[in-house]
C-alpha cells in the first residue's frame, strides 16, 4: 500500500496514497467544514466550503476533491482559511430563507449547526431569498426550492442511487434550481416517495410530510380508540432522536413512550410481518409446485412497487401479491380485532410508525380498504414520531422497558430482521425451509443474504432441492434485477427488493444524517435483537397462529387473499 | 512597432476559402508536410520552445500540454474551442471565417503530434455562418486529402466532427465543453487527472483554442522564422487580437508582444472616436483588469501584464471614451457574468449576484466605505474558492476599477 | 398554454432529427436544437420533451435541464422574429441603450415580451462576437451591426414587409 507523508496544522501524518486532504484531516483530528460532501455519494466539490490552504502549492483548494501528496503543507486553520469559509457561509445565507425558528430541521440541519461551529452572529451581504411555490401536494414528501443550497445531493439520489430521476438541476446561475422539470410537483412525476432525497438533503428543502396533527388529533378524540403499530427498524433508529448512539436499541422505551402518549393499544407491526411470512412462504411454494411466475419478488417496500409499476409494469405478475405489513396489520386491526375487542371497526384509528416516507402513499392507496375502512389511517416516520414524543414532553431515554400488547404485538426474530436487507429473504427461507422439509433448520441464521454488498446471490438447498435466490436494495440495483429479469437472465426462484440502500434501516423516513456505517450500525442491532428473540420463526408466532385458526383459516385462503392480498396496476402520470 | 502585423493573420479576406487551392497556393500544408517528415517529440520540442502559451485566455503553456498528452500511449481526442464568449473578442471569428484551413491543418499536426484520430471543434452557437464555412472547409480537405484516411499517403488517419454550442459563455471552459459535447448542460468537471490523462468520453484529450492551432501550423511552415522574430523574451511572436469599442478602427489585428496598448490604441486604431478623450480600456473580456491611461504604456505581454498581476486574456482590447461611467460599466460587467455563471459553486453564483448588487449602488451613488470593503471580500473568496475560472476572473474587473477609479467613481 | 399538440407528423419529424443524431444521447443538445427549429415559435413543448426522454432515456427532467440551461434554446414560446440586443461590455460603450430604445418605440414592446400580433419578441443577449460592428442585433440567425436608430427601425420595418436586408 502506498502512502502519503504531509503535515497537517503541522502536525505529520502518514495516510494512504489517493486520501483526500478532507479524509487525511479527518485522521489528524481536523472536521474540515462540509456541506455538499456526502460520505455515500460521489465527491461533489460544489459548495467550497471545505476551502484549505496548500501551503506548499501555493493555494487554496477544495479539500474534499484534492488528494494528498508526499510533502504537502496543509493548513485548515489560517486566518484567511477561517475568513474563506465564513464569506462563503455568508454567500449561502444571503440567499437562505431565516425561517429557522419554523423550520422542521432546525435540530438536524447541517447548515445551522456551520452557523453555530463559525458563530455567525450578523453579515453584511444584501439578502436576497427565492419565491419558488413549495411543492406539497403529494402528501407524502415536501419540496421547499427556497431552502435549496444546491448541494446536489438530492440529485444524486434520485438520479444514481434510487435511478428514478425525477431530481435534476435546471437553469443557471442564481436561476438554478432543482426541479422535475415543467413545473412538475412529486406527484405529478413517477416519483416513487422513497424519501432518499429527503434522507441526503442538510438543510429543510425537502422534508416528509408531517402528519403528527391528525395524531393529536384522534389521540385527543374520546371516541376513537387509537392504536399502534411500529416497524422494525424504528426501534434501531429512533433512539437517535434522543441523543442516543446511533443504532440503540429502543424497543421497550418506544412501546413505553407510544402508552404514554395515550394511545389504546401498542401493537406491532413485526406480528404482522410473521403473518406475510405465512402468506408469501406459501404463496411461493404454490408458485413453484404449479408453474405460476418466477422468479417471484417480495412486495413489502412501496418505494418498490411504485417503482415497478412506474419503470416495469409489464412484470408486475412477478410480484408477490401479498400486501406489505403495515397494510396486512391494517386490515386485520379492523375485522379480526375489532372483532375480539368488541369495537366497532368504524371507531379505530390505526396508526403506523415506519422508516419511510412511501408508506404515506401505500396507506392512502384506495384499494387498500379490504377491511371495509381505511385499513391504515396514517402512516408516521421514525422522525414525526420523535416529534410526537419530544411535544409530549416525555422523557424518552429514561424511560422503563413495557412489553406490546396483545393480540396483535407478539413477534419473532423472523420479523424483526424485516428492517434489514436481506432479511425478509432470510425469513421466509426460515419458514419454508421447515415447511418443505420438515425438518428443523440446523442452523438458523442464513448469512450468505446478510450484509450491504447491492446485489446478493445465494443457492439454498432445500433438503437436496437448490434454490436460488437475489437481494437487491436500493433502486438502482432493483433496475439491474429487473434488466436481468427482461433479459432473462434471471434464474432465481425468489427475490427480495428494498427500495432503500441497507433496506428499511437506511429509509428514507428515518433520522437524518445516516450513511453506510450508520445504517450497519442499525443493521447489527437488528440481527441481535434476532438472536436474542425466544422464537425465531414466523411460523411459530403463536398469535400469528391463534389469528389463522380463530379467523383465517388457512394461508393464501379465501380470507387471506380477500384481506391480505392486493393487485397492482401501471402507474403513469398525472 | 506601431504598426500591425500579417504573419498569422495574413490570409485574412486575402483569400477565397470555398475551394482549397488559395489557401494551398498561399504555403498552406507546408507546414503539416514539414511535420511529417519529422518525430512527435521534435515537433512538440519546437512547439515547446515558441513558448506559445493558450490562446484563449488561461495562457496554459501549449508545448506542455501537448507533451502530456503525447506521454498518454492511447490516442487522444484533438479538441478545438471556437465557443469564443468574452465579450469583446472576435478574433477566433475571424480565423473561422477566413482562414479555416489554418486551423484544420494545426488540428492535424496536433493529432500526428500526441497520437489522434478523433477532432471536434465547438463553434458557438452564434457562429452559425462561420460553422457552414467550416463544415465546407471540412469536405474540402478531405477531397483533397488533408484529412481523412491516411493523409498525404502516410499513416495518419485523422477527421473532425462540429458541434454547435448552444449559447453558454460558461461551455468555454474546457471541462464544462467537454461536458456539454458529452451531451446536456454544460457545468464544468472535477479534474482528479488532468485532461490529457481523461477528457472526453473519460478519453485522453488535447484542448486547445482556434489561435492557438493556428499558431502551431505557422511555426512549421515557412512564416515561421517571421513569426518568432517579433515579440519579447518571455512572450515570442505575435498575438491576434479583438479591437473595439470607441475607437476610429475596431477590428482583428496581429500584433507583436510587447507593443503597447497605446500604439494599439492610438497607432493602430486610431485614437478614439469622435475627438473625445481616453477614459479606461478593458483588457481580455468582461473577466479582465481595467487600465487607466496611467498605464497605456503598459507592453502587451505575458511578463509585463503579469507583473502587475493581470493576464492578457483571450486578445480583447475594448477601449471606452469619456463618456462612459466606469459605475455604469461595471453594472454591465457584472450583468453579465450574473447571466452566464453556471450556477454550480457557492463562491461564483452567489458572489457575482452580491457583486451585481453592489455595482448597481455603487452606480446610484448609494455606497459606502464598508460596500467597497465587502467588494474586495467577495472578490478574495471568489479568486480562492471558485470551482473554475469564471468564478475566479469574475471579480477582477470591479477589483481593478476600484483600484485604479475610485476617486472617479463616476 | 402549449398548443403544439404532439400530431402524428410531429412524430415522424423529430424521429428523423433522431436518426440523423444516432439515436445518440451524446447529441441532446444538438437534437433539441433542430426540435426547436420545427417550431415557428422557436420552443420546445413538453410532450416533444417528454417524446424525446422517451426514444433517447433520459430522465425527463434532465432533457428539462438542458433546455433551461442554454440560452439558445426555450421551453417556452417566442415570437415568429426573435430580435436579441447585445447588452455586454462593447456594446454597452457603444450605447446600446439608444438602439434598445428606438426597438421598443417602435414595437411598443419591451425586453421579454412578444408583440401581440406574435411576429416580435425582443430580448438581451450576451456578446456573440459582433463587436467590430457594435452596436449590434441578432434577429434569428442573422447578424446586424453598425446600427443607428434609423437603421434599426428600417430593419425591423423589412421584417413585418416581409423582406429583409443585410446591413
Amino acid at each position: 500500500m502506498k502512502t502519503c507523508t504531509l503535515t497537517i496544522n503541522n502536525k505529520k501524518i502518514t495516510v494512504e496514497a489517493g486520501t483526500t486532504i478532507l479524509e487525511a484531516a479527518k485522521s489528524a483530528g481536523y472536521f474540515i467544514p462540509t456541506l455538499c460532501n456526502h460520505p455515500d455519494q460521489e465527491i461533489k466539490a460544489n459548495c467550497r466550503i471545505c476551502v484549505v490552504e496548500d501551503k506548499s502549492a501555493g493555494k487554496f483548494v477544495a479539500s474534499c476533491s484534492t488528494k494528498v501528496y508526499d510533502g504537502a503543507e496543509i493548513h485548515t486553520n489560517t486566518k484567511e482559511v477561517r475568513e474563506l469559509q465564513r464569506g462563503i457561509l455568508e454567500l449561502i445565507l444571503a440567499n437562505h430563507p431565516n425561517d429557522c425558528l419554523n423550520c422542521i430541521r432546525n435540530e438536524s440541519c447541517e447548515l445551522r449547526k456551520l452557523c453555530e461551529r463559525f458563530h455567525v452572529r450578523n453579515y453584511n451581504l444584501a439578502h436576497e431569498t427565492d419565491i419558488y411555490p413549495i411543492d406539497n401536494t403529494s402528501g407524502v414528501l415536501v419540496r421547499d426550492r427556497n431552502k435549496c443550497i444546491k448541494c446536489m445531493r438530492c440529485v444524486e439520489a434520485c438520479q444514481e442511487t434510487q435511478m428514478v430521476g425525477v431530481l435534476s438541476p435546471s437553469y443557471r446561475s442564481v436561476n438554478t434550481n432543482i426541479s422535475a422539470g415543467f413545473g412538475e410537483n412529486y406527484d405529478e412525476t413517477l416519483c416513487t416517495f422513497c424519501g432518499q432525497c429527503s434522507a441526503v438533503c442538510p438543510v429543510g428543502a425537502i422534508y416528509e410530510y408531517d402528519e403528527t396533527e391528525k395524531v393529536w388529533e384522534a389521540l385527543h378524540n374520546p371516541r376513537k380508540h387509537v392504536i399502534v403499530q411500529t416497524a422494525p427498524a424504528v426501534r434501531v433508529g429512533l433512539g437517535e432522536e434522543f441523543g442516543m448512539p446511533r443504532g440503540s436499541k429502543v424497543t421497550g422505551k418506544m412501546v413505553s413512550a407510544l402508552k404514554m402518549l395515550g394511545f389504546d393499544k401498542v401493537f406491532d407491526t413485526d406480528f404482522a410481518a410473521d403473518l406475510t411470512i405465512m402468506e408469501e412462504g406459501y404463496e411461493l411454494l404454490s408458485r413453484i409446485k404449479n408453474g405460476g411466475t418466477l422468479p417471484m419478488i417480495t412486495s413489502c417496500s412501496p418505494g418498490w412497487i411504485n417503482y415497478i409499476e412506474g419503470f416495469y409494469p409489464e412484470l408486475l405478475d412477478h410480484l408477490s401479491t401479498c400486501k406489505s405489513p403495515q397494510q396486512m396489520f391494517g386490515a386485520v386491526a379492523k375485522t379480526y380485532y375489532a372483532k375480539k375487542a368488541g369495537i366497532d371497526p368504524a371507531d379505530i384509528f390505526t396508526v403506523s410508525v415506519m422508516p419511510c416516507t412511501a408508506k404515506k402513499f401505500e396507506c392512502k392507496r384506495p384499494e387498500m380498504n379490504a377491511s371495509g375502512y381505511r385499513d391504515v389511517d396514517v402512516a408516521l416516520t421514525t422522525r414525526e414520531l420523535a416529534r410526537l414524543i419530544k411535544n409530549a414532553g416525555i422523557d424518552f431515554a429514561n424511560l422503563e422497558d413495557e412489553e406490546f400488547d396483545s393480540i396483535m404485538g407478539a413477534s419473532t426474530g423472523a420479523a424483526v430482521i424485516f428492517g434489514a436487507t436481506g432479511g425478509v429473504m432470510e425469513a421466509a427461507l426460515r419458514t419454508v425451509y421447515e415447511v418443505v422439509t420438515g425438518k428443523t433448520l440446523e442452523r438458523i441464521e442464513f448469512d450468505e443474504v446478510r450484509g450491504l454488498e447491492r446485489i446478493k446471490e445465494a443457492t439454498i438447498d432445500l433438503d437436496g432441492t437448490p434454490v436460488k435466490v437475489a437481494v437487491a436494495h436500493g433502486l438502482a440495483n432493483a433496475n439491474k434485477v429487473m434488466e436481468m429479469i427482461k433479459n432473462g437472465e434471471a434464474d432465481y426462484t425468489f427475490i427480495e427488493i428494498m427500495s432503500c440502500t441497507g433496506g428499511c434501516a437506511g429509509g428514507g423516513g428515518q433520522p437524518v444524517g445516516a450513511d453506510k456505517s450508520i445504517k450497519a450500525r442499525r443493521i447489527d442491532t437488528i440481527y441481535n435483537i434476532d438472536k436474542e428473540m425466544p422464537i425465531r420463526k414466523s411460523h411459530d408466532n403463536p398469535e400469528v397462529q391463534q389469528l389463522y385458526e380463530e379467523f383465517l383459516g388457512e394461508p393464501n385462503g379465501h380470507l387471506s387473499h380477500k384481506l391480505l392480498h392486493t393487485h397492482y396496476h401501471q402507474r403513469r402520470k398525472k | 512597432m506601431g504598426k500591425s502585423l500579417s504573419i498569422l493573420t495574413k490570409n485574412f479576406k486575402n483569400i477565397n476559402v470555398d475551394t482549397i487551392d488559395d489557401y494551398l497556393s498561399a504555403g498552406g500544408y507546408d507546414g503539416l508536410k514539414k511535420v511529417l517528415s519529422i518525430t512527435p517529440a521534435e515537433i512538440i520540442e519546437v512547439v515547446k520552445a515558441s513558448g506559445l502559451r493558450g490562446r484563449g485566455g488561461a495562457a496554459f503553456p501549449t508545448g506542455k500540454k501537448w507533451e502530456q498528452a503525447a506521454r498518454v500511449k492511447e490516442d487522444s481526442y484533438i479538441l478545438c474551442n471556437a465557443d469564443e464568449g468574452e465579450p469583446g473578442t472576435f478574433k477566433d471569428r475571424y480565423f473561422l471565417e477566413y482562414d479555416p484551413y489554418r486551423i484544420i491543418e494545426g488540428m492535424t499536426i496536433a493529432a500526428y503530434a500526441v497520437g489522434g484520430r478523433e477532432g471536434y471543434i465547438y463553434i458557438r452557437e452564434e457562429y452559425g455562418r462561420q460553422k457552414e464555412i467550416f463544415l465546407k472547409a471540412i469536405d474540402a480537405a478531405k477531397a483533397a486529402g488533408f484529412l481523412g484516411e491516411n493523409i498525404l499517403g502516410t499513416d495518419l488517419s485523422f477527421d473532425i466532427k462540429v458541434v454547435s454550442g448552444a449559447g453558454a459563455f460558461i461551455c468555454g471552459e474546457t471541462t464544462a465543453l467537454i461536458q456539454s459535447i458529452e451531451g446536456g448542460s454544460g457545468r464544468p468537471r472535477i479534474k482528479f487527472q488532468r485532461t490529457a490523462v481523461s477528457g472526453l468520453f473519460g478519453r485522453p484529450t488535447l484542448a486547445n483554442n482556434v489561435e492557438s492551432y493556428c499558431v502551431v501550423t505557422t511555426l512549421f511552415n515557412n512564416d515561421a522564422q517571421e513569426y518568432l522574430s517579433h515579440g519579447t523574451e518571455k512572450s515570442k511572436g505575435t498575438k491576434v487580437i479583438s479591437l473595439c469599442g470607441n475607437v476610429e478602427n475596431p477590428g482583428v489585428y496581429e500584433v507583436p508582444f510587447g507593443i503597447t496598448l497605446r500604439e494599439i490604441i492610438y497607432d493602430i486604431g486610431g485614437g478614439i472616436k469622435d475627438g473625445r478623450d481616453f477614459k479606461f480600456a478593458q483588457i481580455g473580456g468582461a473577466s479582465g483588469p481595467l487600465i487607466p491611461k496611467s498605464m497605456l504604456d503598459l507592453p502587451y505581454s505575458y511578463e509585463d501584464f503579469g507583473k502587475e498581476g493581470y493576464s492578457l486574456g483571450s486578445g480583447a482590447v475594448l477601449v471606452a471614451d469619456d463618456t462612459n461611467s466606469v459605475a455604469d460599466f461595471m453594472v454591465t460587467v457584472q450583468e453579465f457574468f450574473v447571466h452566464e455563471s453556471c450556477g454550480k459553486c457557492t463562491p461564483c453564483r452567489e458572489g457575482n449576484r452580491q457583486l451585481l448588487k453592489l455595482a448597481h449602488k455603487i452606480a446610484d451613488k448609494k455606497a459606502t466605505v464598508e460596500d467597497f470593503l465587502t467588494v474586495k471580500r467577495i472578490a478574495n473568496v471568489m479568486d480562492k474558492c471558485s470551482f473554475c475560472g469564471l468564478g475566479t476572473a469574475a471579480p477582477t474587473a470591479m477589483v481593478t476599477a476600484i483600484q485604479h477609479f475610485y476617486d472617479m467613481y463616476n | 398554454m402549449s398548443k403544439n399538440l404532439l400530431d402524428a407528423n410531429q412524430y415522424k419529424e423529430i424521429d428523423k432529427i433522431l436518426e440523423k443524431h444516432d439515436m445518440s444521447k451524446h447529441n441532446l443538445v444538438g437534437i433539441l436544437s433542430d426540435v426547436q427549429a420545427m417550431s415557428p415559435e422557436h420552443y420546445i413543448t413538453k410532450e416533444q420533451a417528454e417524446y424525446i426522454s422517451d426514444k433517447l432515456g433520459i430522465f425527463l427532467s434532465n432533457v428539462y435541464d438542458t433546455i433551461t440551461f442554454y440560452a439558445a434554446l426555450s421551453d417556452k414560446p417566442k415570437g415568429k422574429y426573435v430580435i436579441q440586443i447585445c447588452n455586454s461590455t462593447c456594446c454597452k460603450v457603444m450605447k446600446y441603450e439608444k438602439i434598445k430604445d428606438a426597438i421598443e418605440k417602435e414595437l411598443k414592446v419591451g425586453i421579454g415580451e412578444i408583440t401581440p400580433d406574435g411576429m416580435f419578441s425582443f430580448e438581451y443577449s450576451s456578446c456573440f462576437g459582433a463587436c467590430d460592428i457594435s452596436p449590434a442585433i441578432r434577429i434569428g440567425e442573422k447578424v446586424y451591426g453598425n446600427l443607428d436608430e434609423t437603421k434599426v427601425i428600417d430593419i425591423i420595418k423589412n421584417y413585418r414587409g416581409g423582406t429583409w436586408e443585410n446591413l
